[in-house]
């Protein structure tokens, strides 16, 4: 029996110390050194006598983070990453919430750092990870934890500009990951090609899955996305067979027509994508050229552990079909209730409502959004039952596979980033130049498109609001109306400017 | 054909206009997207075909660059 995610890592290290667990531009790190270093980096968690408490890692993207989340999770902590590039206001907002109680960083990166509203205390990575473990002190923390012990929160978009934490528990993912390498039977001859952020959940799926099961997972440099040949030599070059990427990612490749250039055929195995819808037109390019690939579209929020539904391309689509989002996960059930929350009949309508073992336990340190979003099942009147609602609108097709429609608000996925409208015209109502202001997203050209009353540029407005913003949330185009369109409710009427796009 | 080139730039990346530098994709100039919608539309303007393998870092690191592959490209 398994409560905590780190009794996988000690059976790989013990069955394969020497085999590469990750590796990144720079290093490599085997399970044996994976162990080594986290049990280091616990040992110190503990001697500062931290239990149930949050810590921040705030490193580059690699293998060191991996360390880093390892050592968390076994001294029984639990880990929110921050990435290095994202702006202070953000920053700050997070720490404001989470109320870290420890930042594991670099040395260099911890003068960075002193920018940031914080003053407590920090672990150094680099002068940790070559000490002494005790052992015994971190078994002995380790088994006072339970299953339903945090292990890590991520923040995603909220439209008031407050980012929400997502809390998810080791059972979650273990339940989770149990799912993954049993459904696509990942073993020790895998080879993991990393696309997604540590700071978002689709590398869960990476990371654990080949912790688990001794595969290796290669870190793909970033630059490499925009560069397809470079991008598929390097899978080609790490033999890498599977991938699990943001549908944006797959896309630039088949756009490109990269194939040509480099035959993947006797290479990739699995091609696994999660985060946006994926066009079948393009879908198509790939299917085209690896016919012999196993293709699964995952979906679902942050809030159930990176995914709760699939589907396994089983057969053909016309460009402009739209792929299934499938079934549910073992030990998972999908909900489709309509506005009266009852299910929907037939093919109507509803809103995709999630149950089971991997849903998160909440927003952390914010009972209200929680209450929103979490519910008790109103199917069930006897017994506390929570239930999560997606905000996404879906129906079932004649196979009964779930179809996804669209949102029920203003909340969007740009390039696998999942983007609250409203929280970039939060940041550009900010500003002393505006008054009013609307964001929507045009599709058909993947662009945050801001609408605004006044004769300012766009890279002004990205210089102001980057301060407040992360990168991806920046508008790709301003376009300056004499007078916003108002609707008969007096607000702005999103109907008329969409036909502006 | 400058003028034009710099036109289709100006609609996908404003930015790039101005950027001085050498690596616009190591600097967050251009992004993957930006990448294919320029690649598309210099592609339908020209008349050629820009084959992936000219989708470097190198060929997108400023506007001169992009500017000297499709010159290269249309007199192939």
């Amino acid at each position: 029996m398994k409560a905590n995610v780190t009794c996988w890592l000690d059976q790989t290290a013990e069955r394969l110390p020497d085999k590469i667990a990750f590796a990144d531009e720079n290093k490599e790190i085997s399970f044996g050194m994976l162990r080594a270093q986290a049990m280091a980096v616990a040992t110190d968690l503990c001697r500062r006598k931290l239990f149930k408490k949050p810590v921040v890692i705030y490193m580059e993207k690699g293998v060191d983070v991996l360390v880093s989340f390892m050592g968390t999770a076994y001294s029984c902590n639990f880990y929110s990453p921050i990435d290095v590039d994202m702006p202070a206001s953000r920053v700050n907002k997070i720490l404001d919430v989470l109320q870290p109680a420890l930042v594991i960083t670099t040395a260099k990166l911890r003068d960075a750092f002193a920018q940031y509203a914080y003053d407590g205390e920090f672990l150094i990575f680099e002068e940790t990870i070559n000490a002494a473990a005790d052992e015994r002190l971190v078994d002995a923390a380790r088994s006072r934890g339970v299953d339903t012990d945090l292990l890590y929160v991520l923040f995603t978009s909220g439209s008031t500009g407050v980012p929400k934490g997502v809390t998810i528990n080791h059972r979650s993912v273990i339940d989770y990951i149990d799912w993954v390498t049993e459904t696509f039977d990942i073993t020790q001859a895998d080879s993991f090609g990393n696309q997604a952020p540590f700071y978002f959940d689709n590398s869960i799926l990476d990371i654990y899955s080949t912790i688990r099961t001794g595969a290796t997972a290669y870190i793909i440099p970033k630059n490499l996305f925009a560069q397809p040949v470079l991008l598929l030599e390097y899978l080609k070059d790490k033999k890498i067979n599977t991938i699990f990427w943001v549908p944006s990612a797959l896309i630039v490749v088949a756009k490109l027509k990269a194939f040509r250039n480099v035959d993947l055929s006797d290479t990739l195995r699995r091609v696994l994508f999660c985060g946006e819808v994926m066009p079948n037109k393009q879908l198509n390019v790939w299917r085209s050229f690896l016919p012999d690939v196993l293709y699964a579209n995952l979906y679902g929020p942050t809030e159930i552990t990176d995914a709760c539904t699939y589907y396994i391309v089983d057969r053909g689509f016309a460009d402009d079909e739209p792929l299934p989002i499938g079934i549910p996960m073992a030990n998972t059930d999908i909900l489709v209730l309509n506005d009266k929350d009852e299910p929907v009949t037939g093919d109507e309508v509803g809103e995709l409502c999630v149950r089971g073992t991997s849903l998160s336990m909440g927003y952390y340190n914010n009972p209200d959004k929680t209450k929103e979003a979490f519910v008790q099942n109103p199917l069930n009147p006897y017994v506390p039952e929570v239930i999560y609602r997606t905000g996404d609108l879906v129906r079932y097709n004649e196979y009964g596979e779930l179809i996804y429609l669209s949102r029920k608000d203003f909340q969007i996925k740009h390039m696998g980033h999942r983007i609250e409208l409203g929280e970039i015209e939060t940041a550009v109502s900010s500003l002393d130049e505006i008054a009013l202001c609307c964001c929507l997203y045009d599709e058909k050209h993947q662009k945050i498109v801001l609408f605004i009353e006044e004769q300012l540029d766009k890279s002004y407005i990205n210089g102001q609001i980057s301060k407040l913003v992360p990168e991806y949330m920046l508008p790709n185009k301003v376009i300056t109306l004499d007078r916003m369109p108002i609707n008969a409710n007096g607000k702005i009427d999103r109907v008329k400017l969409k036909e502006l796009l | 054909m400058e003028e034009k080139i710099l036109a289709i730039l100006e609609e996908h990346c404003e930015e790039a206009l101005q950027y001085t530098g050498d690596n616009m994709m190591e600097d967050g100039v251009i992004d993957s997207f930006t990448v294919i919608n320029l690649v598309s539309d210099l592609e339908d303007e020209f008349d050629i075909e820009i084959d992936a393998k000219y989708v470097v870092a190198e060929n997108f690191k400023n506007k001169e660059a992009i500017i000297a592959l499709v010159r290269r490209l249309v007199e192939e």
